[in-house]
């Protein structure tokens, strides 16, 4: 191997490594980018209630500083979309239906962030009434879209994190019963906390899966939410029911 | 007769001593053939160490699961295990009890829970629900855009 072999190597390497870097970069920046509404809005506020300067002047810094809470106001907005994003991006979802979902909400998000993105574009040529227009017309956006945005997305981490919770009660439903059905001196009272826990954990799954049904449709985030949360609801009735089978089982159990 | 003598003759014969100092030395610093001096030995010796310690294992719990107090499976009535996974349950409902007036908070407060596994109890929980708090920190990106609509009227 001769020297320019390996000069080709440090090349490609260090190219790689650039090439690598740069997206990871951005990505960063954007992940780590701080919004800080704070202190523009406290300035705007201190501008606001200051009787001493000259209402001209008040008026244009109003306008300037406005415009100025208003960009980096969007800028926040993106972020929290980014943020949203990238917690949807992170659920792992086997469910092919809620994996369509989950695409579907993820191009929406991307939709949103152009939307504030375009927005942002004309704010420095604005008036006062433009700067108010646009403020509330981004208001309303957030009220009519981004929340149904956040709120599918919401529902669909939090479905997908709920399952575990049945598998567990699930797995111990199936231990507890074993050792019911094979004490022979387990007691009435036992087998019927049992039957009611199997009663209220086959509720609680079908809710569950009404709920994941929902999830797909186009129906608002609230009706989903209420489902998953009188699944759960079900879901630790059964629990009430392990913990008086434990304490009636662990009577009867020889040490 | 003849032969008798010779065979005792045969008796008494005895190597030379150099030869058999000099054997000596090759036979003992001949290389020790063993399982364990190449590395298909080591894995086979793993293998039979691994299996007879898993039959043993399997044997000991087979033996403590016959003759032992309660069966393991009556772990699973453990009332601790069994109070940890309703708590888990409980807290999940806290979370979707924040509603929608803010969802990506109450996002934040879903995944939060789950990366950092921590148990905020509902009071704690519900006391963000008024502040309408995102990734902005206190002022809110809504209370930001209300501020503006009201500012240049």
């Amino acid at each position: 191997m001769n020297k320019s072999f390996f000069k080709k190597i440090i090349f490609l390497s260090i190219t790689l490594l650039l090439v690598g870097a740069f997206p990871f970069n951005t990505i960063a920046a954007e992940d780590t980018a701080v919004c800080n509404l704070t202190n523009k809005v406290a300035e705007l506020n201190n501008l606001k209630n200051n009787n001493e300067i000259d209402y001209i002047e008040k008026r244009d810094a109003e306008l300037e500083l406005g415009k100025e809470v208003l960009l980096e106001t969007i800028n926040c907005a993106v972020q929290e979309a980014i943020d949203l994003k990238t917690e949807l991006i992170k659920t792992s979802i086997k469910d092919r239906g809620l994996a369509d979902l989950k695409t579907r909400l993820s191009a929406d998000i991307d939709q949103a962030i152009n939307y504030y993105r375009i927005n942002q574009g004309g704010i420095r040529d604005l008036d006062s009434l433009g700067l108010k227009k646009l403020a509330q017309k981004i208001l309303d956006w957030r009220t009519s879209n981004y929340n149904y945005i956040a709120g599918k997305v919401a529902n669909l981490i939090s479905w997908t994190n709920n399952q575990e919770l049945f598998n567990v009660a699930e797995n111990r439903f199936a231990q507890i019963t074993k050792i019911t059905d094979n004490l022979e001196s387990s007691t009435d009272k036992a087998k019927f906390t049992l039957r009611e826990a199997e009663n209220s954990l086959s509720e609680a799954k079908q809710i569950n899966e009404q709920a994941r049904t929902d999830l797909i449709s186009f129906n608002a985030p609230e009706v989903s939410l209420d489902l998953i949360q009188k699944s759960l609801e079900k879901l630790s009735n059964v629990y009430n029911g392990f913990s008086a089978l434990s304490e009636e089982l662990n009577k009867i159990l020889p040490e | 007769m003849e032969l008798f003598e010779l065979l005792k003759k045969l008796n008494n014969i005895k190597p030379d001593p150099e030869y058999v100092e000099k054997s000596k030395r090759v036979i003992f610093s001949a290389p020790q053939l063993m399982p364990e001096s190449n590395t298909w030995g080591r894995v086979m010796i793993g293998i039979r160490i691994g299996a007879v310690t898993s039959l043993a294992a399997i044997a000991i719990i087979f033996v403590s699961g016959l003759f032992g107090g309660k069966p393991s499976s009556v772990s699973a009535l453990d009332p601790v295990a069994i109070r940890a996974e309703a708590q888990a349950i409980d807290i999940q409902i806290e979370l979707t009890k924040f509603g929608y007036d803010n969802p990506t908070t109450t996002l934040k407060m879903i995944v939060g829970q789950i990366t950092s596994g921590k148990s905020d109890s509902p009071s704690k929980v519900g006391e963000n629900q008024t502040d309408e708090s995102t990734s902005t920190g206190e002022v809110s990106i809504n209370q930001a855009l209300e501020l503006l609509t009201e500012e240049n009227e």
